[in-house]
């Protein structure tokens, strides 16, 4: 799953962006543990007198009281499946300890630190190249003086 | 309809100088905003944005200018001239499709299922979606246009074409060539008088008044003829009146009174949106009768 980077003598696993830990998963055992709710603004005459094209999901998950919602798209079927993704990663969320979020957003995380440090060493190698091929660009020029300057001596 | 506030329209104007477009027909800048998402999403180039924005304007269905509208995992086409599925309708055929399927588990007798007033057809085709190639969808409808529409969904949804009926279910006589399993029918259901004054201005100014004008016509026709082909009916409603004309029809007829339960059903704002019936020992019963609150059970039927 990882790859392995030696540095000074330090194992470091890679992180892969296509392999990261799995987004939490809605399991039909939490299904029934969940309250759905469909809001359509307001109340007032309704059914073929109005026309509403918005569809907001509202999902409560019972033991812990965490509420969702999602409007996103006009497709109610939709809506309730990124509610149930979003409600997913706010169960994980509140179950995981302390500040730093879930294993995925931490692995993420890393991910950025380390493409981040990989750009710069890139950033790095690339100088230093360009210095080197500079420099024997210049050594070449003086040698191309110093033969014309021989040439017009002889002369 | 209120006017909007000009300082709505300005704060509007902040964010976008397409947004005040929207709010008439939105109302609030959030919803303007989110609709505005939408149309940008399905819409190729700002052009075509910016004529949308401007149809918007003059109170034109989102649905018919995007040209579709979602129901349940159904990707219904719109057009003008037909009228659009409403959100209460799409929750009722959900939860019906969801109790047939969870007493009788996938199909494996013939099924037949008739769609009166089919419109887009979006009732019969999500059933048909969801119950399976084992029932057999007839969509009826005045309108060519609509049936033409309810044809190019089914293509559209990868179903099998439903069987068209271009009739008037209120003057023409049709008789079933077998028996209806389940019978189906979102009526025009707002009474004239309060067209005028209940009904949202855009709903009155595009969308086909053939399909929204209407009181207890389809319902007498489902009490005096149809019922007597079916097994089940589920008829959208408008108002506790048009469920107590049915429930009266079926309670006070003779032979009806002996075999058929009614019940209806709220939609979630609490208003009263479905009268549906079953014959008490047909073998939908045990998936309707959890399906509302019943008004009526035969004598004799053991509850």
């Amino acid at each position: 799953m990882q790859g392995i980077r030696w540095l000074s003598y330090t194992r470091v696993h890679l992180i892969k962006k296509h392999k990261l830990p799995p987004r939490p998963k809605f399991t039909p055992s939490l299904e029934s543990q969940c309250e759905e709710k469909f809001l359509h603004g307001g109340r007032g005459p309704g059914g073929q007198k109005i026309n509403k094209c918005n569809s907001k999901v509202q999902l409560k998950h019972l033991p812990t009281g965490i509420v969702v919602e999602c409007q996103q798209t006009r497709s109610r079927d939709q809506n309730r499946k990124i509610a149930r993704e979003k409600l997913a990663l706010e169960i994980e969320r509140a179950n995981t300890p302390g500040q730093s979020g879930t294993i995925r957003e931490k692995a993420l995380q890393q991910w950025h630190q380390q493409s981040k440090k990989s750009k710069e060493r890139k950033a790095k190698g690339k100088h230093e190249q360009h210095r080197q091929e500079r420099e024997l660009q210049e050594l070449e020029k003086l040698k191309q003086e110093q033969d014309i300057i021989k040439s017009m001596m002889g002369s | 309809m209120p006017r909007v506030a000009p300082r709505l329209l300005k704060k509007a104007l902040k964010a976008h100088s397409l947004l005040p477009l929207l709010l008439p027909a939105c109302r609030s800048i959030e919803q303007s905003a989110q609709e505005f998402r939408w149309i940008r999403n399905e819409l190729p180039n700002m052009k075509q944005v910016r004529q949308a924005c401007l149809q918007r304007f003059k109170l034109v269905p989102l649905q018919y200018i995007l040209g579709n509208q979602p129901f349940g995992e159904l990707d219904i086409v719109c057009r003008p001239g037909v009228l659009i599925p409403r959100w209460e309708t799409e929750e009722w055929v959900c939860e019906l499709s969801e109790r047939l399927l969870g007493s009788m588990g996938p199909l494996n007798s013939p099924f037949p299922i008739w769609d009166l007033c089919c419109g887009t057809g979006c009732v019969g085709l999500l059933l048909q979606r969801r119950l399976g190639p084992g029932c057999s969808l007839t969509a009826v409808d005045v309108t060519d246009a609509a049936l033409g529409l309810c044809v190019e969904n089914a293509h559209r949804n990868d179903l099998e074409r439903p069987r068209l009926i271009a009739t008037d279910v209120l003057t023409k006589k049709i008789v079933p060539d077998s028996r209806i399993s389940l019978l189906t029918c979102n009526p025009p259901y707002i009474p004239k008088n309060q067209f005028a004054a209940d009904t949202s201005p855009s709903v009155k100014r595009h969308e086909p008044q053939l399909a929204l004008i209407g009181d207890l016509e389809f319902y007498s026709s489902l009490v005096n003829t149809w019922i007597h082909h079916t097994d089940s009916f589920v008829y959208e409603v408008g108002d506790r009146r048009q469920i107590e004309y049915v429930m009266h029809g079926i309670r006070d007829d003779p032979r009806l009174q002996l075999e058929w339960c009614v019940g209806y059903r709220l939609d979630s704002s609490g208003c009263p949106r479905v009268v549906y019936g079953y014959k008490a020992e047909s073998s939908l019963a045990g998936a309707l009768s959890g399906y509302g609150d019943l008004l009526y059970i035969p004598p004799g039927a053991g509850k």
